[in-house]
């Protein structure tokens, strides 16, 4: 048996409500944000007796987390990306900061996590979950903007009483 | 003029017109107040209830989108000034995201209501919404808190939860703080009254369902008053007392556990006028 590892990235098609509302709201508190796109990352790990069973459980994993429908989706191990249905069409390079943000407990990692070990027999499988805003801020200094809709004075992105947020870029 | 409670309406929000209508129950007048009226309106009324559902949908997390709204901020100055604020499941996610709640330092966040996860014995047993009867504890002596005045240490009632972010957290220093100053008023329980790990619905530290500011004005709870504010809306299996109303309409019409909350109210605003 080893352990794979893989991650899984969901972000809906159509302009997502809540980063619409979030954008508004912070732009009434008076924050110079352009615009908002959100995602969720869940990184993935479980116990295989092979790649290819591995590949079976990304599958099923992902069957879970992405509806093609309505999601662009895709999986990376290690530095391969595979995009599930649709390719993305977002460009980052728009959206230099990133606010990841957890759960303590993370109830949403716990919940994949009880879904592959029940419906789909991965006993040994682990998953944690975050979620991604992409910021657009109209600032020269974005990443003290994203600071503080973070953190201190706001806490807007972040409750510092069960959640926790990395700033990226 | 008698006393009239402002109900605070945020876009998604879902018992408002439970919630007014618990407080005329009680002898109150109430008001369905929209978020977007103008927010020095409010100055007039005598308390505040903000009412559970899904302000903004829960956007980004639930409540913090309301406590940014105005009419958030002449809340405050309200509570400040001695007037009473109760928050019901969104409400109490509000008031949280406001720093109303639990209120040790200015309006600082220091608490939050996260995403239910129950935990037995080590084992995640439900994430997710989740909707039942279950059984609370009173905390703190009569006459201590002002929505709960009337009820004594002790007392247990049965009142429904409906709600996906109910897991009351904070850190252990504030956990302590908590406990020392006698700010948590509710404790999920079984039917007799234990607090126990089988009896917390959502993972709330330490069983938390309910707490108060220090200035004990300002009340937050997840469960739902307003939802067994009348002896109809009670199933009997938890309260008996309704059997014998069974046959009579004006005593189905009879109180409910809940109604005592808004009682409570009412008196200490009378007391305060």
């Amino acid at each position: 048996m080893n352990t794979y590892r893989a991650s899984v990235t969901v972000r809906l098609k159509i302009p997502d409500p809540e980063a619409v509302t979030v954008g508004n709201t912070v732009r009434r508190m008076g924050y110079p944000v352009e615009d908002v796109r959100l995602s969720t990352r869940y990184d993935i790990s479980v116990d295989c007796g092979s790649r290819q069973e591995f590949e079976q459980f990304l599958d099923s994993a992902a069957s879970e987390l992405v509806n093609p429908n309505k999601h662009f989706g895709s999986t990376r191990v290690g530095r391969r990306k595979r995009e599930l249905g649709e390719p993305e069409r977002f460009d980052r390079t728009g959206y230099p900061t990133r606010v990841a943000v957890t759960v303590d407990g993370d109830p949403e990692g716990s919940r994949v996590e009880s879904v592959l070990r029940d419906r789909y027999g991965y006993a040994t499988a682990r998953v944690s979950s975050e979620r991604l805003w992409d910021l657009r801020i109209d600032s020269e200094n974005p990443a003290s903007v994203a600071a503080e809709l973070a953190g201190e004075p706001t806490y807007f992105l972040a409750n510092p009483a069960f959640q926790k947020a990395r700033i990226e870029g | 003029m008698g006393i009239i409670v402002a109900v605070i309406q945020f876009p998604g929000s879902n018992c408002e017109y439970e919630a007014a209508r618990a407080a005329r129950a009680a002898g109150m007048g109430a008001d369905v107040y929209r978020w977007n009226r103008n927010p020095r309106d409010l100055r007039r009324y005598d308390g505040y209830i903000i009412p559970g559902g899904f302000s903004y949908q829960d956007r980004n997390r639930s409540g913090v989108v309301a406590a940014k709204d105005p009419v958030m901020d002449v809340v405050a100055e309200q509570a400040e000034n001695g007037k009473q604020v109760m928050g019901i499941c969104n409400g109490f996610q509000i008031l949280c995201e406001s720093g109303l709640l639990p209120g040790v330092v200015d309006r600082r966040i220091q608490a939050g209501l996260a995403p239910n996860k129950a935990v037995r014995d080590g084992e995640t047993v439900r994430t997710g919404f989740y909707c039942d009867w279950v059984y609370i504890r009173h905390e703190v002596p009569g006459n201590t808190c002002a929505e709960t005045r009337l009820f004594e240490e002790g007392d247990v009632i049965p009142i429904p939860i409906a709600h996906g972010e109910g897991r009351f957290t904070c850190s252990d220093d504030m956990l302590r703080q908590l406990e020392e100053n006698g700010q948590i008023v509710w404790r999920y329980c079984d039917s007799q009254g234990n607090v126990t790990e089988e009896a917390n619905p959502n993972g709330a530290m330490s069983n938390i369902a309910g707490v108060c500011n220090v200035k004990r004005n300002v009340l937050g709870m997840m469960p739902h008053p307003e939802r067994d504010s009348s002896l109809y809306q009670m199933p009997e299996s938890m309260w008996p007392e309704k059997r014998e109303a069974y046959g009579n309409a004006e005593a189905m019409r009879g109180p409910g556990p809940g109604l005592k909350v808004f009682n409570s109210m009412r008196t200490f605003i009378e007391d305060s006028l």
